[in-house]
């Protein structure tokens, strides 16, 4: 065997990066809810990551020749070089993670539904009918949908694949029958293949995404804590809150928040631990369901207040 | 025109995929230079254990 042979044999650096799916990946479409898509485009950036890290561990664990004077001095070097381009990897998959988060936020805060009233009675035959006629508007507005308020009840327009089967439902009433500011539907109508009409019971109140700066601010503690109790109470029972939206919640001065948006729930009741702790700090996912981009607890007031409103254009 | 939602969280890949890239190739060319030293300290070492 030739020296140079033994070296390559010995001493070559396994760099190729050879990318591969980890799985199978599905495509990110203007359907998917904002996370699910978010989801998928994390899911790649892992892999990438992990590939990237799997060949900087061949580097690091390759077996330099040894015992060779002046090798140990390189064998540092070369270790402080992996250090770095691990850290320069972590902070480009932070970085990423940041700009797709804010792309998330704002995606959702632009979707907030306009809110119309209704002067009269609830009819889901005339609703349905009218609807046809508001569809076109609501496709120029993207995800944009309708909140209608009847002198009845509240129905929220939502773009949704997902669909809650009667049974879930009467679980879902079941599981919060003793909650007073949680609105279950009493009907979920399918509107058309991707959007659905949650019909509920009417909440009095100012829907969250039209509340003012000022009456935020005078919002009573009580009113803060009920509102971080509902949360937890609805993760204890397995049903996760959408923080990701303020047209998620009805404020009303006398009765505080209330809950209006609630459409899924875990099939065997386990908590949904939307809190949980990392470091020994508290955390809290905006929206369970999908489990990303955890935020650092800061209050009840502050879960509502860092739900990102549309930038000014 | 302005960018869907989509296009956005795309560009965002396309641009962490891009720059992952650019430092593969950085590291690389790093990991290569270390090689060669380290060859050229071996055969060093070879050719004076060869001589004495």
């Amino acid at each position: 065997m030739s020296i140079k042979n033994n070296f390559e044999q010995h001493i070559s650096v396994e760099v190729t990066e050879q990318k591969e799916p980890l799985s199978e990946q599905k495509d990110v479409t203007d359907e998917q809810h904002p996370f699910e898509s978010a989801q998928l485009i994390v899911k790649e950036i892992e892999a990438d990551i992990y590939h990237f890290a799997h060949s900087e561990e061949k580097i690091q664990s390759y077996p330099w020749v040894e015992s060779a004077t002046g090798i140990v001095g390189i064998q540092n070097k070369a270790a402080e070089s992996i250090r770095e381009f691990n850290e320069r990897a972590t902070q480009l998959q932070e970085q990423t993670m940041r700009a797709l988060q804010t792309a998330v936020e704002q995606e959702l805060a632009s979707s907030e539904p306009s809110e119309s009233t209704e002067d009269r009675l609830f009819d889901k035959e005339l609703f349905l009918k009218e609807y046809a006629q508001y569809k076109k508007t609501a496709e120029e507005g993207g995800r944009n949908v309708g909140l209608y308020r009847f002198k009845d009840r509240f129905v929220k327009l939502v773009r949704s694949r997902r669909s809650m089967s009667p049974e879930k439902l009467t679980i879902l009433k079941d599981r919060t029958k003793d909650l007073e500011h949680v609105f279950v539907p009493d009907d979920i109508l399918d509107v058309d293949p991707t959007t659905r009409a949650l019909v509920m019971p009417l909440a009095e109140g100012v829907i969250g995404n039209k509340l003012s700066h000022d009456e935020i601010e005078n919002i009573p503690d009580d009113h803060w804590e009920a509102f971080e109790t509902t949360i937890r109470t609805l993760s204890e029972r397995g049903i996760p809150t959408d923080l990701t939206k303020r047209s998620n919640f009805i404020y009303d001065k006398q009765k505080g928040f209330q809950f209006i948006d609630l459409e899924s729930i875990s099939a065997d009741g386990a908590p949904t631990e939307k809190f949980v702790e990392k470091d020994g700090k508290p955390y809290y996912f905006p929206f369970e369901h999908f489990r990303l981009f955890p935020k650092e607890y800061k209050g009840a007031k502050a879960m509502f207040t860092d739900i990102s409103l549309p930038q000014e254009t | 025109m302005q960018k869907s939602f989509v296009q956005k969280i795309q560009a965002i890949k396309d641009e962490f995929q891009f720059a992952l890239r650019a430092l593969s190739h950085e590291r690389q060319v790093q990991a290569e230079k270390f090689r060669t030293e380290a060859e050229n300290i071996k055969i060093e070492e070879i050719k004076q254990s060869i001589r004495s």
